[in-house]
């Protein structure tokens, strides 16, 4: 049977009925380690050229082309094409989709500019049930043409898994330019894809493990200024920075709380390192670790209650957990080799880490209380595992022996879909949340 | 405490000039000696990196000091103050212990001068890691150097970690120059607020 809409005035009149959908989940069955995919198809449709939008390329097809590499990159989707194309004006057929094996359809519609924004209307079908699951109109500015399919996508992804999407994202790194020794570094932020890379600073004495603020809108990251290893809090929009005032002592690897409100850092002075926390507001500082030798890495649980670290208190780097006041310390990893680095889900439920083994260092990911440990990357050289909003997949720094660039990976919580972001060098990737 | 480093280390220098150049001189000689003895007896074996002072820091001081002040700070001091450490170790080894003994006695001379030990790690480990380890080496240069009798207020310890490497040799060969703490001279206002 053949179903056939006048598409624009069909997704309008559908804009209402949406709602009530919203938040019911669809069918992707996700258990440990495999995926059933979701055939989906994107469908191709032109809209014509837009100044500003696309490079002067057809608006519709660029816009569903990164749609479809945002859900390609992920282990849930499998993309099916009708090797059709439709016009800006035409009626969308579905029969197509549904012969080439796709259960629901995107569309995304650029429908032209209106007050200077780009108008883009991003609808999901199901084939079979002949039904419009949702749509939703994005407006951009026309600069800003990708975050429109990234929203879509995310759209998608959120209405298919339940989970927030990952593609209107960035990516914090500290990018590196030229030879191993001597190499330049700058603070730099980059859309999750790899494009737009941009410096946000520059002529620093040193960047090191930079973090978003749970906003987004500010960076914390290690300097060294005057002699001295130091926080350095900046604002992304105004380009404002400000040392932190803390004990003396070597500051390394600080973290937001989820609310914002605090850091959490270890310290190392006199040859201990131990994990600190800071109210960002009144300066007051909180000892959390006290135990000989090695605390880092902390890294808060979604809610705030817990912080998961790494410690060498039994001999080489293992990760342990404690209540966000310091209680209550206790060791997960366990087994062959070290483990450090951790990183807590912000969807909760696992912890990702750098594994320290015979072959070198590599990515794992294990649940909360450290069972079902399984590493997930190759190396040589993987480290600073940051998890995507989702929880579904992680970006991570891969060095290799030698004089070799740094590469930035992303990689699917169940260890698919491994890629470079081929685009930059850099290390010490910093996943944001979804942006407003 | 806010006076020039320039004036200062120029009246010091001033006063020791002649014995001052002239220790250089054989210093720079020395060196020489050694490292050409070095490459004769083991051709394949690299060669730790030369000393020290690095570009930066350099341009940092120009500000607060001539730059022929700055030379002879420089010549004063040309034995290597750059310390190895084994892996994942900060203990300090018996070559460690003299480079730092040689830098305490030129430091008890010039008591205007600061120093800023910089510990580095190799690329093996993970970055906050090596953070740490780079703080514990920096750390127990600036114990050896408290024992022999350089004021704690002069010496700031900080960490970078792997972020500086030394050398880009993949294996053991890179990862041994690596793994090390630097003493570098830093501006009389600074560095004091860091024990």
């Amino acid at each position: 049977m053949m179903v056939m809409m006048r598409a624009w005035p069909a997704l309008l009149l559908l804009l209402g009925a949406e709602a009530a959908s919203v938040g019911e989940v669809l069918h992707v069955d996700i258990t440990e380690g495999s995926a059933s995919r979701l055939p989906v198809a994107v469908a191709e449709m032109t809209s014509g050229t837009f100044p500003g939008v696309a490079e002067g390329h057809d608006a519709g097809l660029a816009l569903s082309g990164v749609i479809r590499a945002d859900l390609s990159g992920t282990d849930l989707y499998r993309l099916v094409t009708a090797e059709t194309i439709i016009g800006a004006d035409e009626h969308i057929i579905l029969a197509p989709f549904r012969k080439a094996g796709a259960q629901n359809l995107v569309i995304g519609q650029v429908q032209g500019m209106r007050d200077g924004l780009l108008d883009y209307v991003c609808s999901f079908y199901d084939v079979y049930s002949e039904r419009l699951e949702f749509s939703r109109r994005i407006r951009v500015m026309p600069g800003q043409w990708r975050r429109a399919a990234h929203k879509c996508a995310d759209m998608v992804f959120t209405r298919t898994t339940g989970d927030p999407g990952h593609f209107d994202t960035h990516i914090l790194y500290v990018a590196e330019t030229g030879p191993k020794v001597g190499r330049g570094r700058s603070l730099a932020v980059m859309d999750y894809d790899g494009v737009d890379p941009t410096p946000v600073a520059q002529s620093e004495e040193l960047f090191a493990m930079p973090r978003f603020s749970p906003d987004g809108r500010q960076a914390i990251y290690m300097s060294h200024v005057g002699s001295r290893s130091r926080l350095m809090l900046r604002d992304l929009g105004s380009g404002q920075s400000r040392l932190l005032s803390l004990p003396p002592g070597v500051p390394v690897a600080p973290r937001f709380s989820p609310d914002g409100r605090s850091l959490a850092f270890s310290l190392g002075q006199g040859g201990e390192t131990d994990i600190y926390r800071l109210d960002i507001a009144t300066g007051a500082i909180l000892r959390l670790t006290d135990s000989a030798g090695v605390d880092t890495s902390p890294c808060w649980s979604p809610d705030g209650s817990r912080i998961v670290f790494e410690s060498t208190r039994s001999g080489r780097q293992q990760i342990y957990m404690m209540a966000a006041d310091g209680s209550d310390q206790r060791r997960i990893s366990f087994g062959e080799g070290a483990s450090a680095s951790p990183a807590w889900s912000p969807r909760g439920g696992y912890i990702a880490f750098t594994h320290i083994g015979a072959d070198g260092l590599r990515i794992g990911v294990m649940k909360e209380d450290g069972s079902r440990s399984r590493l997930v990357s190759n190396g040589p050289l993987d480290d600073s595992p940051s998890w995507a909003p989702s929880g579904r997949a992680l970006s991570f720094e891969r060095g290799h022996p030698g004089d070799g660039p740094s590469e930035i990976w992303m990689i699917n919580r169940e260890g698919t879909g491994a890629r470079r972001i081929a685009s930059v060098d850099g290390v010490a990737p910093d996943w944001s949340g979804v942006r407003p | 405490m806010k006076r020039p480093f320039a004036r200062q280390l120029s009246r010091g220098t001033r006063v020791r000039s002649h014995s001052s150049r002239d220790r250089a001189g054989w210093a720079v000689i020395g060196l020489l000696l050694v490292l050409l003895l070095a490459a004769c007896q083991r051709p394949t074996q690299a060669l730790p990196p030369s000393p020290v002072f690095r570009m930066e820091a350099e341009e940092n001081r120009s500000e607060g000091m001539s730059p022929l002040a700055w030379v002879r700070a420089r010549a004063f001091y040309s034995g290597p103050a750059t310390v190895y450490f084994e892996h994942d170790r900060s203990d300090l080894s018996e070559e460690g212990r003299a480079v730092l003994d040689r830098l305490a006695a030129w430091l008890l001379d010039h008591p205007e001068v600061h120093v800023s030990l910089q510990g580095h790690a190799d690329e093996s480990g993970t970055r906050a890691y090596c953070f740490a380890l780079g703080e514990q080496r920096a750390a127990a240069m600036r114990f050896y150097l408290s024992a022999k009798g350089i004021a704690g207020t002069r010496l700031s310890v900080t960490s970078f970690g792997k972020e500086r490497l030394a050398s880009a040799a993949p294996g053991e060969a890179g990862a041994r120059l690596n793994r090390r703490g630097e003493a570098v001279l830093t501006d009389i206002t600074e560095g004091n607020a860091n024990p």
